[in-house]
């Protein structure tokens, strides 16, 4: 539907722009990222025997797009902390916003550059030096029906600061979903991001997520994609400064004719490094997935660790996951290691609970929910655990 | 807990001699014009007096060839260093097809010397068919072979003595427009062993042919076909090394396996190729019912290969396995890898890979695990281990797992590493000096592969590691 700048509804998406312009995104950083989205390449996989959509041709309708559409919900208990939506930040905050805002790789990708052009719901969370809080701090977007929301993220951490950010996503009959998130962290800090997604099994959502800690910090990611029709996520940490650790959990399960495309990418630029990828997913009825897991180590990266593990469940005759699990490794005193498996639920386990006396189908139900525990204990609060475990179960009705 | 290491056997002479590094002198009846014209493709048909259906197979295989694009994924900077006008596309040593050891040639056979080929393993060894250049010149088949009916020839005798069996089976694993260089090879190729085994015969002993390049900027491409008939077992061995050149020469092969139902074929392989050797080669096999294929495939020459042995799983119960390893020196860049298709159920297959890249050298896995719909029991595991070992070398893992049949189980572990400091260490307290006891560790980590090779083979990557290994510490 739309491949170069000059089609028709490339020209709509430029006329739609001339309505956004605000402190935080001026109109030049937005036209500049609607170029971009226009002459990136996605890098994602082509369309198969199975996969059908093609993702380059991926865009939002024009009319959709506007300014107002969608809704933000800050819930923070942290007096230390500041967390407040975009244009607030832009205002009062320039100069912190400016230290974080475009720093990672997140604007330089298709996706992300979408996400920059029409930015129209946003949160900006500072963490100050040595604050450490356990409560989260909870942002929940709504995207109406029938809307375009724009989503972006920005948390900024500074040395020795800890904090969790939980981001709900929510709404949206018909809706497109195209958010971005950025971590920027000091000196050990430790930061962790739980997106938990759970828009209308109509709509169509794509996340550019990508993180960039400081010396010795960590940053989690742990990303719960659950709703919408079809789910496009990019989960990536550049390690650039020695010591950092990265920890990417992601879960998914499509049913019915929901797609999940994720891709996560580790870049150990430096070395002395740490990075851990979890994946779990499970596909049923028509339910299709493709997973691309990067680990890659730079030249001169030594002393890297890194390690991914990506485990794949089927439920159905029709359903289908493919794993692509990649390293790229330019350093020799690394260790990286992947492992993936793709298959259906154990016989044995089945027929051990049936012998116990519970019913096949419990019995699936709990050996497939069990099979996610371990990437569930990933994710911060038991509120946010429950609200997935829920999740997970709905999809066995 | 404490090894005995034989101090008796000193390293450095094993190295010394070994020499790969020679040229004798070029000796040809004909030799192509460089490039590649209808013109040549119409003349490399007619040399060898081939059908009509050969020369129309070739020239649609060159219009295929001209009309498909290079590869756009993989090394591409070094494919597009290829300059397919600075190629001879064929070229023959010899006019007739010797019959003995004592008519072949003497340049030939000191040729074969060097490649370290024991006197009496060449009389006593039956079945060795040896390629030098681009065709056939030395071949006997042993009594035995032709009583259980086995036929082992060069593929343009194959061509005239068994048209039957060839027009069968010829092309249809790998036809000419699966990719740029399939269709190449189908336009100009020449040589190449072609197997037939009739049904229920077991071929007892290993049947081999050596291939050699030995004229500048010449191109080989050989073909193969391989087709082990139900209940047969076949195991075929295939080695190959270069002599020294100074421009780049393209090695293309084909080989096709056909295993029927229950049939049993496996292809051992090292390729040696000089560093100036670009060896991009399509090797697939079918499998049928209960049939076994294996793939043994090593990588120790050429500047890039790109060489990913198939098997297509087609029956229900068909087995495979492919083991391969890699070692990517200097200026090298060994893309290889595996792929199963599982196209029928309770099919299985298993993959190990082992690689070492050293002095800024790259080794490349890249695979494909597919399961059809419909291939219930379908099982596979696949283990890639990669070794780097200096901070100039880098090494690649790219699997792809397509799973489309629920009730199937894949595996995938890889693991990219530096040699171990500790075993090092423990090697070295044992009176070793750092670089033998780097080769020696190296060696262990082949070894997986190693066992499965005949003595002579073994005895020769031992040492071919042992070479490269000089200098990759410190």
């Amino acid at each position: 539907m739309l491949k170069t700048p000059d089609s028709v509804a490339g020209e709509e998406l430029r006329e739609r722009l001339s309505a956004f312009d605000d402190d935080a995104f001026t109109g030049e950083r937005r036209s500049l990222a609607l170029e971009r989205f226009f002459t990136t390449p996605s890098g994602r996989q082509r369309p198969g025997p199975y996969w059908k959509i093609d993702i380059e041709t991926l865009s939002p309708s024009p009319p959709s797009i506007a300014k107002a559409s969608g809704s933000v919900l800050i819930d923070n208990s942290n007096a230390r902390l500041i967390a407040c939506d975009l244009a607030t930040a832009a205002r009062e905050h320039p100069a912190l916003l400016g230290r974080a805002l475009g720093a990672t790789r997140v604007q330089a990708t298709k996706f992300g550059a979408l996400a920059t052009a029409f930015q129209n719901a946003g949160v900006f969370v500072y963490v100050p030096a040595d604050a450490a809080t356990d409560e989260p701090v909870v942002i929940t977007y709504n995207a109406p029906d029938g809307a375009s929301l724009f989503p972006y993220t920005i948390v900024l951490a500074e040395r020795g600061a800890r904090a969790t950010v939980v981001e709900r996503l929510e709404g949206g009959a018909e809706a497109f979903v195209c958010g971005a998130t950025e971590i920027v962290t000091g000196e050990g800090a430790e930061i962790t991001y739980a997106g938990c997604q759970q828009l209308a099994a109509s709509a169509r959502v794509v996340q550019t997520r990508a993180a960039l800690p400081g010396r010795d910090a960590s940053v989690a990611w742990a990303c719960a994609e659950l709703g919408a029709g079809l789910t496009i996520t990019d989960l990536s940490v550049a390690i650039e400064r020695p010591g950092a650790e990265a920890r990417i959990t992601a879960l998914f399960f499509p049913k019915g004719s929901q797609h999940v495309d994720v891709v996560s990418t580790v870049d150990h630029v430096v070395g002395e490094s740490t990075s851990q990828t979890i994946v779990k997913s499970a596909a049923v009825d028509d339910g299709q997935a493709r997973y691309l897991g990067n680990i890659r180590i730079a030249p001169r990266a030594q002393g890297s660790d890194a390690s991914l593990r990506d485990d794949a469940l089927l439920l159905s005759a029709r359903a289908h996951i493919d794993s692509v699990p990649a390293l790229e490794i330019g350093a020799n005193d690394v260790k990286a290691f992947h492992g993936a498996t793709v298959g259906a639920l154990d016989a044995d386990q089945i027929f051990y609970m049936e012998t116990r006396g519970i019913e096949r189908n419990a019995a699936e139900r709990m050996i497939a929910l069990g099979f996610f525990e371990p990437a569930i204990a990933h994710f911060p609060t038991d509120a946010l655990r429950a609200v997935i475990r829920t999740a997970l179960a709905a999809k066995f009705s | 807990m404490a090894t005995q290491l034989d101090t008796s056997v000193n390293p450095q002479a094993l190295i010394e001699d070994y020499r790969h590094g020679f040229h004798d002198a070029e000796n040809y009846v004909f030799k192509s014009d460089k490039g590649l014209t209808r013109e040549i493709v119409e003349r490399i048909s007619a040399m060898k007096d081939e059908p009509a259906w050969m020369l129309e197979f070739r020239l649609k295989a060159y219009e295929i060839f001209l009309s498909k694009p290079m590869p756009t994924w993989g090394d591409t900077a070094r494919l597009n260093e290829i300059d397919f006008a600075d190629i001879h596309y064929f070229v023959k040593s010899t006019d007739k097809t010797e019959r003995s050891w004592d008519d072949v040639p003497e340049d030939i056979k000191r040729t074969f010397d060097r490649l370290g080929i024991p006197e009496a393993e060449r009389k006593f060894l039956a079945g060795v068919s040896a390629q030098y250049e681009s065709e056939v010149v030395y071949h006997s088949t042993s009594e035995a072979l032709d009583k259980q009916g086995v036929l082992f020839c060069d593929m343009d005798t194959a061509v005239k003595k068994y048209p039957d069996i060839v027009r069968k089976y010829f092309a249809t694993v790998i036809p000419p427009g699966d990719n740029k260089f399939s269709a190449l090879n189908s336009a100009v190729w020449s040589g190449g062993s072609f197997i037939y085994v009739p049904p229920g015969v077991e071929v007892a002993m290993p049947l081999q042919a050596y291939f050699r390049i030995n004229a500048e900027n010449m191109g080989q491409f050989e073909r193969t076909l391989i087709i082990a008939d139900k209940g047969a077992k076949v195991h075929y061995i295939e080695g190959c090394t270069a002599p020294k050149f100074s421009t780049s020469s393209l090695h293309s092969a084909v080989v096709e396996l056909v295993a029927m139902d229950d049939a049993s074929i496996r292809y051992t392989t090292i390729q040696n190729w000089y560093r100036n050797i670009f060896n991009l080669v399509t090797k697939r096999a079918i499998a049928r019912k209960n049939a076994t294929v294996e793939w043994v495939d090593g990588n120790i020459g050429s500047r890039l290969t790109m060489k990913y042995p198939s098997i297509y799983l087609m029956g229900e119960g068909a087995r495979g396995e492919i083991l391969s390893m890699a070692f990517a020196g200097e200026g090298q860049h060994q893309d290889a890898g595996a792929k199963v298709i599982h196209a029928a159920p309770n099919t299985t297959s298993v993959v190990t890979n082992k690689s070492v890249s050293a002095h800024g050298g790259k080794t490349t896995y890249r695979g494909l695990v597919e399961i059809f719909p419909g291939a219930v029991g379908a099982k596979t595991r696949v283990r890639c281990d990669a070794l780097i070992m200096d901070d100039q070398s880098s090494s690649d893992t790219k699997p792809t797992m397509k799973i489309h049949e629920q009730r199937s189980i894949v595996e995938h572990e890889a693991s990219v590493s530096k040699i171990g400091e500790d075993q090092l260490f423990y090697a070295m307290s044992r009176g070793l000096s750092e670089a033998d006891a780097t080769a020696m560790i190296v060696n262990g980590f082949f070894d997986f592969f190693v066992k499965e090779l005949p003595m002579e083979y073994a005895v020769e990557l031992n040492r071919l590691v042992k070479m490269e290994m000089e200098g990759a510490v410190g």
